[in-house]
């Protein structure tokens, strides 16, 4: 898609303040590859607080986006109603979760520098207290660092209002964490995400999970099992392999690159970039994979297990933003950020890739005179969509049958692939 | 892509918590489940049959004005932005 083509002429600033506006449903994920990659092209290397704050907003955005397909697209599928009034928590407490980080500077604006430019280890201190607050029923330990941050934090605490009002807003941050992870406890897995993750790690304790809960998540597992629908959808179409910027950079460039954003192609063969290529590595999702290939129960269980792990671990990443020698940028090693002089084109071009809720994000953009020269985008969608792909493959593989069961199957199948736009079903 | 549209809230039932809105000259029927407080005149962010929040009227009129740049056709929430044909007559993994 070319919609990017709208920032070209524009400045830099412009651009990074309205493109999360246009491409609003992935917004974070979205302007943090616009800022990582003008920073490639600027030559800038960004504050190590600053992206791990950075990867830690995508990843809240990608909770939130899992428990959208979780709390109100799981339950049509069972006959029963979206659960809008959770759904309504999760997205409040995203926007807490966005402002908090926010206080002091948006990390996500291209040359953002330290979000806490002056006092950081008192803020630092706040956020460690606040974290470890929201973690404690987790059963989180902490270590003698933690308890020497958190004795600062109490000798802070005196130090002045200002920094009390700030320690406010940090602490907002770990309690919309916590709110999540209660949501996600009370309406989809039954337990807290960490303790799910830790006992549901096999195909026979999912099965069991499943049977024994009565969330919608477990009842349409259930389900899914009941029907022998788990192999649904399965199609041979490989996960993407981690690529190199220069990978990307070649195919982002010059003349075919417009055809590659369209209907991408990885050494001649389509390739899926989602949430199951992502879990593929965690005991579950491998073992349900060995029986099922990329079929409906895989694809169902890597989007709980992705949303159990991110809020099993988002607390002690936001504990982190504390360490004033932080590296622990993201989750994924493959997604660090490219260095500006590695992936630093020619005229000031950068690229970012960033792992957004449906997958691999990248920017591409060229800048001249603090103006955009060209800019593309290529979205998950694009491969997982793509007319070879897992979704076209996997629906044509689906089982002959009644036109009412079918468009069910269909519509289940896509929404464990979870595109990012509406679709429409046609029987032909 | 991803994208969410403004639109203009132009009736609210309070009964079923769904707007009317106007997209230019459509009108679409939307939950708002998911915003609180919006009221007839506002701007919302329609995605995929629900509200996502507030939006001000000059940032509506901003992100209208990069949709239309950006190719109208592709964002308009009436049609699919992606068909998907399923063939009942073609045996399984056809």
């Amino acid at each position: 898609m070319g919609a990017s083509r709208v920032f070209i002429g524009k400045d830099l600033a412009e651009t990074a303040r309205t493109l999360p506006s246009l491409f609003s449903v992935c917004a974070t994920a979205q302007a943090a590859a616009c800022a990582m990659a003008a920073e490639a092209a600027l030559g800038i290397h960004p504050n190590p607080r600053t992206l791990a704050a950075r990867y830690l907003l995508v990843d809240v955005e990608t909770v939130r986006e899992h428990l959208w397909r979780l709390l109100l697209d799981w339950p049509r599928f069972l006959g029963g109603a979206p659960d809008g009034a959770a759904m309504a928590q999760v997205m409040g407490a995203f926007g807490q979760f966005r402002r908090a980080l926010a206080v002091s500077g948006d990390p996500l604006l291209p040359g953002a520098t330290d979000i806490w430019p002056e006092g950081a280890a008192t803020q630092a201190a706040y956020i460690l207290q606040a974290a470890s607050t929201a973690n404690c029923h987790e059963g989180a330990h902490h270590t003698p660092e933690d308890e020497s941050l958190s004795r600062d934090f109490h000798a802070n605490q005196a130090a002045g209002s200002a920094n009390k009002a700030s320690g406010t807003v940090t602490q907002a941050a770990a309690a919309a964490l916590t709110a999540l992870s209660a949501i996600a406890q009370r309406q989809i897995l039954g337990q807290p995400p960490g303790d799910w993750l830790a006992t549901i790690h096999t195909a026979r304790a999912l099965r069991h999970w499943a049977r024994t809960q009565d969330t919608s998540a477990a009842r349409l597992i259930r389900l899914v099992e009941e029907e022998g629908w788990g192999g649904l959808g399965r199609s041979p179409v490989a996960v993407l392999p981690p690529l190199t910027a220069a990978d990307l950079n070649a195919r982002l460039s010059g003349p075919g690159a417009a055809a590659f954003i369209a209907t991408p192609l990885w050494q001649g063969a389509p390739a899926e970039t989602t949430p199951f290529a992502r879990q593929l590595g965690q005991p579950l999702v491998a073992e349900l994979a060995r029986e099922l290939g990329n079929g409906l129960l895989p694809r169902l269980a890597a989007q709980l297990v992705e949303v159990a792990s991110l809020l099993a671990d988002l607390p002690r990443r936001l504990a982190s933003l504390s360490d004033p020698d932080i590296f622990d940028i993201g989750t994924d090693g493959t997604d660090s950020p490219d260095s500006p002089s590695g992936s630093k084109g020619s005229g000031g071009s950068g690229l970012a890739r960033v792992q957004a809720a449906r997958g691999m994000l990248v920017h591409r953009l060229t800048l001249e005179d603090g103006r955009v020269a060209d800019y593309r985008i290529l979205a998950p969608t694009e491969w997982n969509f793509h007319p070879l792909g897992a979704a076209a493959l996997g629906l044509a593989s689906l089982p002959a049958g009644d036109e009412a069961t079918l468009r069910r199957l269909a519509g289940l199948f896509i929404t464990a692939l979870d595109p990012c736009v509406a679709y429409d079903i046609s029987i032909s | 892509m991803c994208l969410a549209v403004p639109a203009l809230i132009t009736a609210i039932d309070p009964v079923t918590d769904m707007a009317s809105v106007a997209l230019g000259a459509v009108t679409k029927e939307v939950s708002l489940a998911l915003v609180e407080g919006a009221a007839v005149g506002d701007y919302v962010l329609v995605h995929v049959g629900y509200a996502l929040g507030r939006i001000s009227p000059e940032e509506a009129e901003r992100t209208l004005a990069l949709i239309a740049a950006a190719g109208g056709a592709e964002v308009d929430v009436n049609s699919p932005a992606r068909g998907v044909e399923v063939d009942v007559s073609s045996p399984a993994g056809a």
